[in-house]
């Protein structure tokens, strides 16, 4: 079953960070690896990445730069900042306290302390 | 992507690219340079939806540009670019002309600037007529 919109939306920040963080890379690319990552099950809709980005940058989480391709056009990369390292952190802090919990009800021991 | 004019091709370069890729991927699959056109924008998205998740996070001066765009894009799509630009020279060079006189005259500079401020409400007022009237006579 593929996720839920919702879903989706909230772990673009985190998946985009992630990828960054493994090296520069740019918006085609990205879905690419998102759409490889989830098995083909998470599908981004292509212009809806860039928004993303653009509020990343705007945030400081990452930075762009203007590069070429292999074919000569113009191509926009982007590089994850300090801020966004930190921020991912943060991120995935919180998304394995959500995967904690949701293993410890699939595991009934709520009252364990 | 209307508002990009505002704020230079960065934007539309970018999903430019985007685009030439998708392209190169959809031939790479056998399809026409057509073909594979037609299936890259329309996985693009809706040019409604992307303006608006564009829109989202854009300060008060990019979406007042944008609005403006869209505006003015409206009119000199429907065929108005003549008489919108021939009434925009004509004002233009009246304003010319009358802060050339009033630099010349006695004049003081508040009353150059009284005048001048008086002219482009003027100026606007009567392009808004103008657009007006050309509406009401139908797109060309």
């Amino acid at each position: 079953m593929p996720p839920s919109k919702d879903l989706v939306a909230a772990s673009a920040i985190p998946l985009i960070l992630s990828i960054l963080q493994r090296g520069d890379s740019y918006g085609y690319a990205i879905i690419q690896e998102v759409r490889v990552l989830s098995g083909g099950e998470m599908e981004w809709a292509d212009g809806m990445l860039y928004p993303i980005l653009h509020r990343l940058e705007k945030r400081k989480l990452v930075r762009s730069y203007w590069g070429a391709a292999e074919s000569g056009r113009k191509r926009k990369y982007y590089r994850l900042h300090r801020a966004g390292a930190e921020e991912l952190v943060a991120l995935r802090i919180h998304w394995d306290k959500m995967h904690g919990m949701l293993q410890r009800l699939e595991g009934g021991d709520l009252c364990s302390t | 992507m209307h508002a990009d004019s505002c704020v230079g091709s960065t934007r539309s370069a970018e999903l430019r690219d985007h685009l030439y890729c998708e392209v190169d991927r959809a031939r790479s699959q056998g399809l026409s340079d057509e073909q594979a056109f037609a299936a890259a924008v329309a996985k693009m998205g809706e040019s409604a939806q992307l303006a608006g998740e564009h829109a989202k996070g854009r300060s008060v001066f990019k979406s007042a540009c944008a609005a403006a765009m869209r505006y003015e894009r409206r009119d000199w799509q429907a065929g108005y670019r003549g008489p919108l630009m021939a009434h925009a020279i004509i004002w233009a060079s009246l304003q010319v002309g009358v802060s050339l006189i009033v630099s010349s005259s006695d004049a003081s500079v508040g009353t150059g600037l009284l005048l001048i401020s008086l002219m482009t409400a003027m100026w606007w007022g009567s392009e808004q007529i103008l657009r007006r009237a050309l509406r009401q006579g139908g797109p060309r």
